[in-house]
C-alpha cells in the first residue's frame, strides 16, 4: 500500500473519531464514561435483592420489598475503580483532536475546552485549566521551529505578548471566581462568536503598510524566505496602538476561558497590525506561549490544573499535532474545516444551554 | 539578510533555549506523570477518588482533599501526585527562563527598549507564579 493511501486512510480515522467523540459529546453527555469510570458489579446486589424480597413478600412485609429496605440490610456495592479509563480516552481523544485541529488549521485548545468540557465529567475549571497547558505546550514546541525559519517574529511578539499576558492574569482570576453558569454562558457565546470570526477571517497575504511611529520606535520589522519562490519577503507592521488594545482583550478571553487564542491573534496581526499572513500565523503560535504561561500560573495556583487530566491531553494533542502537521500537505482541509465549525457552534451553543439551565 | 542579524541572532538564541528547555520539559513531564500513575510513590489522593472529585469545582476540590495551593506542593513531592504536577509547574516556567536567557543578549545589544519590556514580562511572570496576583496565598 503506498504511504500517501495509508497517511489519507489515518486521516480519515482520526476524523471519524472526532466526529463520533463530538456528535456523542453533543448529544448524550458523557455516556462513554458511565458513573465517572466506575464499574458497578450488579449481579450478587441483585442476587440479594432478590432473596430480601422473596423473604419478605413471604413474610407479608410490603414495605421490604421497596429498594430503600434493601440499601438499609445489605451495604450498596462496592464499586470496582477503573481510575485509567478517563486519562486514557483522554490521550487519545486528543490524540485524534490534534491530528483534525491542525487539518481544519485551528488551535487545539480552542476545541479542547467546549469538547472537553462536554463530553468528559470534568469540571470546567479542570478543563480550562488543562486547555491551557494544552495549548502552551503545543506552542512550545512549535515555537522554536517557527523562530529559526522567521516564521514567527521575536520583535512583534514581545510587546503584544506583554499587553495579553497581563490581561490573561485577570481574565483567569475572572474565570475562576465567576459562577458555573455565568461561565458557560460566557463560554458558549465566545465559542460560537470565535467560529463565525474563523469562518469569515479572510487573511491577506501581504497587507499593504505604511510603517506607523511606535513600530518604528519599537524596529519591528523583519524578513522570511518565501518558500515557493525562493525569495526574501521584508514586511512592517501598523496601527501598533489598536493591536495592543486588541491584545489586552484577547489575553482577557485566553485567560478567562482557557482556549489559547490562536483564532483571534492571526486577525489581529494581519488585518489590524499588517504582518504577512506567514508571519501573523507564526507569530500567533508563539505568542500562545507566553499568554498562556502567565494564565495557566494563576489556574496552577487555584488547583485548577490537575496532572491526571492536564498531562494524558498534553502529550496526545503534541503527538498529534506532530501527524497533524505531516499529514496536511496531503490533504485537502475545506470540508473538514468546515464540519469542524459547524462542532464549534454547535458545542457553543450547547454550553449556552447549559448555563441557562436548559 | 545583514540588516536584520543582530535580530537574528538573538531570535535564534531564544529558539535554542526554547527547545532545549521544551525537551527537559517534555521528558520531565512523561518522566514524572509515569512514577505517578505507575503505583510506585504514595499519591495524596487515591486514584478511586478522582471519580467523585473531578466534578467538583478548583475551590471545593482542594477543600474536600486538603490539597496545598501555590507553592506548597514543594514539600509534598514524596507523592507520586504532587511529582507530576512539578512537571507541569516546570513545562509553565519554560518561558520564564527563555526571557531570563534573552535579556542577557539584548543588555549585550543595548537594545534597552526591549530589554525593559522583557523585564516587565519576567516581573509578570514572577507575579502571576509566585501567587501574588493570582491570589494562590
Amino acid at each position: 500500500m503506498a504511504p500517501e493511501m495509508i497517511l489519507r486512510m489515518i486521516q480519515r480515522l482520526a476524523f471519524l473519531v472526532f466526529m463520533i467523540f463530538s456528535f456523542c459529546s453533543l448529544s448524550w453527555g458523557s455516556f462513554l464514561i458511565p458513573a465517572y469510570a466506575t464499574e458497578v458489579s450488579a449481579k450478587p446486589a441483585e442476587k440479594t435483592y432478590s432473596r430480601v424480597r422473596f423473604t419478605a413478600e413471604v413474610a407479608g412485609v410490603e414495605t421490604l420489598a421497596q429498594p430503600v429496605a434493601w440499601q438499609s440490610i445489605t451495604p450498596p456495592p462496592k464499586p470496582k475503580q477503573v481510575w485509567w479509563r478517563m486519562p486514557a480516552i483522554l490521550f487519545v481523544f486528543t490524540f485524534f483532536l490534534g491530528i483534525v485541529a491542525v487539518a481544519a488549521g485551528v488551535g487545539g485548545g480552542v476545541l479542547f475546552v467546549p469538547i472537553v468540557g462536554g463530553f468528559f465529567p470534568i469540571n470546567i475549571d479542570f478543563v480550562r485549566g488543562a486547555g491551557l497547558m494544552v495549548a502552551l505546550s503545543g506552542a512550545l514546541f512549535a515555537g522554536p521551529g517557527l523562530l529559526k525559519k522567521h516564521m514567527a517574529n521575536l520583535r512583534l511578539a514581545i510587546p503584544v505578548a506583554l499587553a495579553a499576558s497581563i490581561s490573561s492574569i485577570l481574565g483567569a482570576r475572572v474565570g475562576l471566581v465567576l459562577p458555573e453558569n455565568v461561565i458557560q454562558i460566557a463560554l458558549g457565546s465566545a465559542i460560537v462568536g470565535i467560529a463565525i470570526v474563523i469562518l469569515l477571517a479572510r487573511g491577506a497575504e501581504r497587507p499593504e503598510v505604511k510603517e506607523d511611529r511606535i513600530a518604528n520606535w519599537l524596529r519591528i520589522r523583519g524578513s522570511y524566505t518565501e518558500e515557493s519562490t525562493g525569495h526574501e519577503v521584508e514586511w512592517r507592521v501598523h496601527r501598533v496602538l489598536p493591536g495592543l488594545l486588541l491584545f489586552v482583550v484577547i489575553g482577557f478571553m485566553a485567560g478567562m476561558f482557557g482556549l489559547g487564542a490562536g483564532w483571534a491573534n492571526v486577525p489581529a496581526l494581519n488585518l489590524v497590525m499588517g504582518a504577512p499572513l506567514k508571519v501573523a500565523v507564526g507569530t500567533s503560535v508563539f505568542i500562545l506561549s507566553l499568554t498562556d504561561t502567565t494564565a495557566a500560573w494563576v489556574y496552577l495556583n487555584e488547583g485548577a490544573v490537575l496532572p491526571l487530566v492536564a498531562v494524558p491531553s498534553m502529550a496526545g494533542m503534541m503527538m498529534g499535532t506532530r501527524i497533524g502537521v505531516k499529514l496536511l500537505a496531503k490533504s485537502k482541509p475545506v470540508i473538514i474545516k468546515r464540519i469542524v465549525i459547524g462542532f464549534l457552534i454547535v458545542a457553543g451553543l450547547r454550553a449556552l444551554l447549559r448555563g441557562f439551565g436548559i | 539578510m545583514k540588516k536584520y542579524r543582530e535580530q537574528n541572532e538573538i531570535q535564534n538564541a531564544y529558539a535554542e533555549g526554547l527547545s532545549l528547555f521544551s525537551n527537559i520539559g517534555f521528558i520531565f513531564l512523561i518522566g514524572t506523570f509515569f512514577l505517578f500513575v505507575s503505583g510506585w510513590l504514595p499519591v495524596r489522593i487515591p486514584f478511586s477518588q478522582y471519580a467523585h472529585l473531578l466534578p467538583l469545582r478548583a475551590g471545593e476540590f482542594l477543600e474536600k482533599t486538603g490539597s496545598p495551593r501555590g507553592w506548597e506542593w514543594l514539600g509534598m513531592l514524596k507523592y507520586g501526585d504532587m511529582l507530576s504536577f512539578a512537571g507541569v509547574v516546570f513545562l509553565a516556567s519554560i518561558s520564564f527562563f527563555t526571557y531570563l536567557w534573552i535579556l542577557t543578549k539584548l543588555i549585550k545589544t543595548k537594545d534597552y527598549i526591549y530589554a525593559v519590556l522583557v523585564s516587565v514580562q519576567i516581573v509578570i511572570f514572577v507575579l502571576a507564579a509566585t501567587g501574588a496576583v493570582s491570589g494562590g496565598h
